[in-house]
């Protein structure tokens, strides 16, 4: 039996009003989470007002701060390293050593650490608490006791962080990246939860961008706004995802991402659950979403938070090119280490990581993508083969424009009612013409690339380190993700 | 508004109240944003008027005696005592002694007392903090009463003012806290007692101690750090003897630092968990002799890496121990591990 031209409009109105149904439980759904995250993160902002305040007073060492070891894997690092940890060895914490690990780099990396820091051969009964690829020496610098290099066959970032995990000696390690731009009070500011209470496992930082910052001796000397309008729209990107991404899961115990830009953790804590998995891309979520399932399978108590102060600046891609390269490994990270885990989604033992956290970020940012463009695809196709009307699509342009802005304005909201590290008229101006550039084009188009990332994702390609060029706004400089 | 179809009424409809509503909260955000901006910025300059007027007439009074002073808007409270308290903070003895009474003539002590009595934390936490320094004994039991506070802050700026106050006096009731408050910092309970003095905190936190149970123990053994060692020393064999749990042990053992432990330490270099062990050779790092060459020696060949680490540290370090002798006796060892974590410990003490 066939349809005739009558009954067929009517089943594909009935498919677009489903689809709106769809589309709008969708976005009702996001922004829903969203908004409790975005409540969540007013409250804590509100709360820490206090003692920001008191921050700001002179701080001193208690000496009961735990020793830190910082774990920096550097592959291809030649241009930066010696940079890199001369402004490591000048951080401001009563004791900690630095864990420089050459991940089998074809450029001069080794030759670079060892002159500059005069590093000599060092019989290091080298400990294997996780599996790593061969370790071909282990060097130490006679000036400064606290560096330790080892060198090792390349065997990708997990393995390098793996191999100073072993190398390790204090309680706490810092996973590092070896461009990372540090304050000298961070290792201070990140340890505090740790203090505060002895169930913490992990602890992530803020991560800025450093693109238009001044930069000397490896550290931050004045905030500043990029020229480079990606670069700025990132800026607004990273308030959102900070500021009231994880600083609303962090209450909840359900944070599933620590930066592998700057985090800490509990050596004995990853040792235990086997240290950095080498076959994914993003072995710093899968890090955190695996201690998560650790604790909450045996029912262990267990904290994972969020130090919401900027301690950590790192240079954002400016060309469409990075930026869609660091997308698309992302979105493979994210999917990777959800896939990995699924059995924490919605498990009797898993609480607010398995029946809140793991959906959330499995339909919004996993799946979120692909549901996002589909809804502007169609809407778009509906609207053009004269199936809805022009108020309909506009009111779900609306819809889905007017949310998206109204996140972003609260994250730039927060960071004015907290930390204001944009100071003057000019970066305000720049930081809300970014806010509206970012919903208009700038999320559709990194959606687009974060649906590639799940295309490859489901096509299961191998994980590598990726090689990220950059223009080097402080340092010049490959970087590694920065989630 | 006209929309196309019946069906798609309800859907477009609340897409376009949703959307409405988020494009006015948008706008909302960004007037209340530009509100803050302004706020901050006029607020930022006042404090900057503040530091320029105050800043010399306090440095003075620490350095040498309190200059007349200029009267202080209500407004201009906060950047006062924020000031203040940079300033305080720096100081000891007789500069902060002048400084407080500074405070005292503009008027700071009338403006806390207020402040307390209110219901922001800011406000109160400086106004603790504030009455603290000035210590006047007629705040004392307003100081006190803020010690059972919810927020953790609060009461921690509570016991630290009373401890400004008179740290005899406030000593008792704030270790009586401790038991409970596992939401103070230890970091910052370790503080307040090096304010108060190690000779005024040793009798509270060894009594502390001898209540506490293995959960409370294993966060306050880190507390003797700020007593005297002989004492520490004698509260942690008591401990070592009491507990059974190896995160406690290891914790005790961990502050170790007088030869009076030494029998309860070495009672325990058996212990069938590592981390023990670990601690036990640490400690004897710290306080062992040549009687426990043998031990060390043996913990040198330990299964566990740590042990081995520490127990060979502790062997080098041993009073007498020459890097020949421990040359020596490395060729001599059977045990690869051992010899392998000596030829380690030794280069460490060469680069050192």
């Amino acid at each position: 039996m066939t349809q005739g031209p009558a009954e067929l409009h009517w089943s594909l109105a009935a498919l677009v009003t489903a689809l709106q149904w769809l589309f709008l439980g969708y976005f009702a759904l996001m922004n829903l989470v969203y908004v409790a995250l975005d409540l969540i993160a007013l409250r804590v902002i509100g709360r820490d007002a206090a003692a920001r305040t008191l921050a700001s007073l002179p701080q001193y060492s208690t000496g009961l701060e735990p020793a830190i070891s910082l774990l920096v894997p550097a592959y291809n690092e030649a241009a930066t390293i010696a940079a890199s940890v001369h402004s490591m060895l000048q951080l401001d914490y009563p004791e900690f050593e630095i864990v420089v690990v050459n991940d089998g780099s074809r450029d001069t990396t080794l030759q670079v650490l060892m002159r500059e820091f005069g590093l000599v051969p060092f019989p290091q009964a080298y400990r294997i608490a996780v599996p790593v690829k061969e370790v071909q020496g282990v060097y130490r610098s006679p000036q400064h006791h606290n560096l330790l290099v080892i060198d090792k066959a390349n065997g990708g970032k997990a393995d390098a962080l793996n191999a100073g995990l072993n190398a390790a000696r204090h309680p706490l390690f810092c996973a590092v990246d070896a461009d990372s731009i540090l304050q000298r009070d961070s290792l201070q500011r990140v340890v505090r939860p740790f203090l505060q209470d002895a169930r913490v496992v992990a602890a992530g930082g803020t991560i800025r961008i450093a693109n238009g910052c001044r930069i000397s001796h490896g550290f931050l000397e004045r905030i500043g706004m990029p020229r480079n309008l990606l670069a700025r729209i990132q800026i607004v990107e990273y308030l959102r995802a900070f500021l009231f991404g994880r600083l609303g899961w962090s209450p909840l115990n359900a944070m599933l991402i620590i930066s592998g830009a700057f985090g800490v953790f509990r050596r004995d804590a990853v040792i235990e659950v086997g240290g950095y998995r080498h076959d994914t891309i993003g072995e710093d979520m899968e890090l955190v979403v695996r201690l998560h399932a650790h604790y909450r399978m045996q029912r262990r108590p267990y904290r994972i938070v969020y130090v919401a102060d900027p301690i950590c600046w790192t240079e954002a891609p400016e060309s469409l090119k990075v930026l869609r390269n660091q997308r698309v490994r992302w979105q493979r990270g994210l999917m990777e280490s959800l896939w990995a885990h699924r059995r924490l989604l919605f498990h009797p033992r898993s609480g607010a990581v398995g029946w809140i956290a793991y959906p959330a970020m499995l339909l919004i940012e996993g799946l979120g993508p692909a549901i996002e463009l589909l809804g502007y695809l169609l809407m778009g196709a509906a609207f053009a083969f004269g199936l809805v009307s022009w108020q309909a699509f506009a009111a779900f342009m609306l819809l889905a424009l007017g949310l998206g802005l109204m996140l972003s304005a609260s994250a730039l909201l927060l960071e004015e009612m907290s930390f204001h590290l944009y100071p003057s008229w000019r970066h305000l101006g720049a930081l809300v013409g970014a806010m509206l550039l970012e919903n208009l084009g700038y999320r559709q188009l990194t959606a687009w690339w974060r649906l590639r990332g799940l295309a490859l994702w489901l096509a299961r390609r191998k994980a590598q380190w990726g090689e990220m060029r950059r223009l080097g706004v402080a340092r010049a400089s490959r970087q590694q993700d920065t989630r | 508004m006209g929309f196309g179809a019946a069906s798609e009424l309800l859907p477009l409809r609340l897409a376009l109240i949703i959307g409405s509503v988020a494009a006015l909260l948008t706008a909302a955000m960004l007037v209340q944003m530009l509100l803050l901006r302004w706020r901050t910025r006029r607020l930022e300059k006042r404090r900057q008027a503040v530091a320029e007027r105050w800043r010399p007439l306090m440095l003075a009074a620490a350095i040498d005696a309190v200059p007349p002073l200029p009267p202080l808007a209500a407004r201009d409270a906060w950047a006062f005592i924020l000031l203040w308290q940079q300033i305080a903070e720096g100081l000891r003895g007789e500069a902060r002694t002048r400084l407080r009474e500074l405070a005292r003539q503009a008027g700071m002590a009338a403006v806390a007392r207020r402040w307390l009595r209110g219901t922001g934390a800011a406000r109160r936490l400086m106004a603790l903090a504030m009455l603290g320094h000035l210590g006047d004994p007629a705040d004392w039991d307003a100081l006190r009463a803020q010690l059972g506070e919810r927020r953790p802050d609060l009461s921690l700026m509570a016991a630290r003012a009373l401890v400004l106050s008179d740290a005899q006096r406030a000593l008792p009731d704030v270790v009586a806290q401790l038991l409970t408050r596992t939401d103070w910092p230890v970091s910052r309970v370790a503080s307040l007692l090096r304010e108060a003095g190690a000779e005024l905190a040793c009798a509270p936190v060894l009594a502390l101690l001898q209540q506490a149970d293995d959960e409370a123990l294993l966060r306050l053994l880190p507390l003797l750090a700020v007593i005297d060692e002989q004492e520490a020393a004698e509260a942690v064999s008591a401990v070592l003897q009491r507990v059974k749990d190896p995160q406690v042990l290891a914790a005790a053992l961990a502050g170790v630092n007088a030869p009076a432990a030494l029998p309860a330490v070495r009672a325990l270099a058996r212990h069938p968990a590592w981390s023990v062990r670990a601690e036990v050779a640490s400690a004897l790092l710290r306080i062992g002799n040549e009687a426990d060459r043998e031990t060390l020696q043996r913990l040198m060949g330990d299964r566990e890496w740590w042990v081995r680490y520490h127990a060979a540290r502790a062997f080098v370090g041993l009073p007498g121990t020459t890097a020949q002798a421990v040359a020596r006796l490395r060729e001599g060892l059977g045990d690869r591990f051992a010899r392998d974590m000596l030829q380690q410990v030794l280069a460490e003490q060469r680069l050192q």
